[in-house]
């Protein structure tokens, strides 16, 4: 239906510039809404790219989790499980996903500090590389939030 | 903030002034831990008219740093002892009746903060006379007898490890208290940093944030330095680590001042203390998590709703780029 959320976004972007910034007297009042329409179009670009990133990171913890069951002991391994069974059928919006994301998330320090700083054995050297690699595309996937709607630090 | 309660507040503190007036009253940008508003007052003392510029940085409703402001007054008090430019301090309040939250009353000062880090577009002469004094100031503040200007109050950590692992502990503790979800190279950071703690030999005083952004310049020399509410007695690599991060380098220059090896040759050549590269790494991790805290800092405040300003969301957005440099720096 129509207007999208992208195109009602625009629009009050459009509505700060051109109604609320001409009427505004300090310096402070217009930094701060020029400071709101960067975010406005941060949000427009972010609206496309949120989902696939956030399904794409739920299928690396999934696999990272798994793999991690194997090396782990302790109580790490009933709480990687749960967190398992608890993304199997995660539905609903971002929020919803990120939370469940977050749950596998908070477990990948935790699981790393578990391995030796050097090791020969290979279940554990993968596993610290699958870790490694999803560090790495975790900042990767940040980046990208970070990156549309031009904001430039 | 009005300037009837602004000069309500003047009236109970000058003791013997009268015709108060408040002709200028105006917030200024930038600064995400207090807000600064600048002060024009004028009264009549003694028969004369007294014309005081002056600074009133007073606690946001919620900010990135939680401080203790007594700790920034008094250290602010002794630093005017060094000769390094301060502003004078005048009042430390923390009754909220007079402006609703605790301030503090300072001189002002004239020049301009850089936004972050000196422009690219400041000829070639002013760079190199600021990038001087940067580094001269910040071998004075460590030269400085700290004992001597009563400073012992903020803590000196015992020789070894001590200063390095208070530093840690505390940034790791705020962490964990602001955190809003797991920061995967953050974790492997804080892991990689209580597995190398180095020892260190020399007590000094800290600025903990000394960066161009924190000084004022006018007519190619630095003015004022400002923002000194995370001092303390620490380890002096800590404030040179923090000089030399990536994050505060461009184009190749730190603070848009100097090439790195430039700054840290002019450091020692300006009688700061020894460096060692070892410790300096050490404290350059911990910056990159440090200041990744004080934006998720800002970011919770923003997201708990107590503080609705836009740029507490956007300081968030600069967690990728310290972790670019964690990442690198501890080949991840």
């Amino acid at each position: 239906m129509r207007p999208g959320a992208t195109e009602l976004l625009s629009g009050i972007k459009d509505i700060i510039f051109n109604i609320f910034v001409p009427e505004l007297q300090s310096e402070q009042a217009r930094a701060q809404a020029m400071y709101s329409s960067v975010l406005i179009e941060h949000l427009i670009a972010r609206w496309e790219i949120e989902m696939p990133l956030l399904l794409e990171e739920r299928a690396e913890l999934r696999g990272l989790l798994t793999q991690a069951l194997a090396v782990v002991a302790g109580d790490l391994g009933p709480r990687v499980r749960e967190a398992l069974a608890g993304s199997e059928n995660a539905g609903g919006g971002p929020k919803a996903i990120d939370a469940e994301n977050e749950r596998m998330r908070t477990l990948v320090p935790a699981i790393h500090r578990t391995l030796p700083a050097k090791s020969d054995e290979p279940q554990t050297m993968e596993l610290d590389a699958a870790i490694r690699a999803y560090i790495r595309n975790q900042h990767r996937r940040d980046k990208a939030f970070v990156q549309v709607g031009e904001l430039t630090w | 903030m009005d300037r009837d309660r602004v000069r309500a507040y003047l009236a109970a503190r000058l003791a013997g002034a009268t015709d108060i007036e408040i002709s200028r009253l105006e917030r200024t940008g930038g600064g995400a831990s207090r807000e600064t508003w600048l002060v024009d007052a004028e009264w009549t003392e003694h028969g004369q008219r007294v014309l005081k510029p002056l600074i009133i940085r007073r606690d946001p409703t919620g900010s990135v740093v939680e401080t203790d402001r007594r700790t920034e007054f008094e250290v602010l008090r002794a630093a005017h002892q060094i000769q390094v430019p301060v502003p004078r301090m005048y009042w430390l309040e923390e009754d909220p009746q007079w402006l609703d939250r605790p301030f503090m009353v300072m001189e002002r000062i004239n020049g301009m903060a850089p936004p972050v880090v000196l422009p690219p577009n400041e000829d070639e002469a002013t760079r190199r006379t600021i990038a001087g004094e940067f580094v001269r100031y910040l071998a004075c503040i460590h030269r400085a007898d700290w004992r001597q200007l009563g400073l012992a109050f903020l803590g000196a950590p015992d020789s070894g490890e001590a200063a390095a692992r208070t530093q840690l502990e505390y940034w790791e503790r705020e962490y964990h208290r602001v955190k809003l979800e797991e920061h995967p190279v953050l974790a492997t950071a804080l892991h990689w940093l209580a597995t190398h703690v180095p020892p260190h030999s020399e007590t000094v005083l800290v600025h903990a944030d000394y960066r161009a952004g924190n000084v004022l310049y006018d007519s190619g020399h630095i003015t004022a330095i400002l923002d000194w509410e995370m001092a303390h007695l620490g380890d002096p690599m800590e404030d040179l680590a923090w000089a030399v991060m990536q994050f505060w380098t461009t184009g190749g220059l730190c603070q848009g001042l100097l090439p790195r090896d430039e700054m840290i040759a002019g450091y020692e050549n300006a009688g700061g203390m020894p460096v060692d590269l070892e410790r300096l790494f050490f404290y350059e991790v911990l910056g990159a998590v440090k200041m990744a805290v004080i934006s998720i800092t800002g970011v919770k405040s923003f997201c708990e709703g107590r503080n609705y300003e836009p740029v507490m969301a956007l300081v968030g957005f600069m967690v990728p780029r310290l972790e670019a440099d964690l990442i690198a720096k501890l080949a991840i």
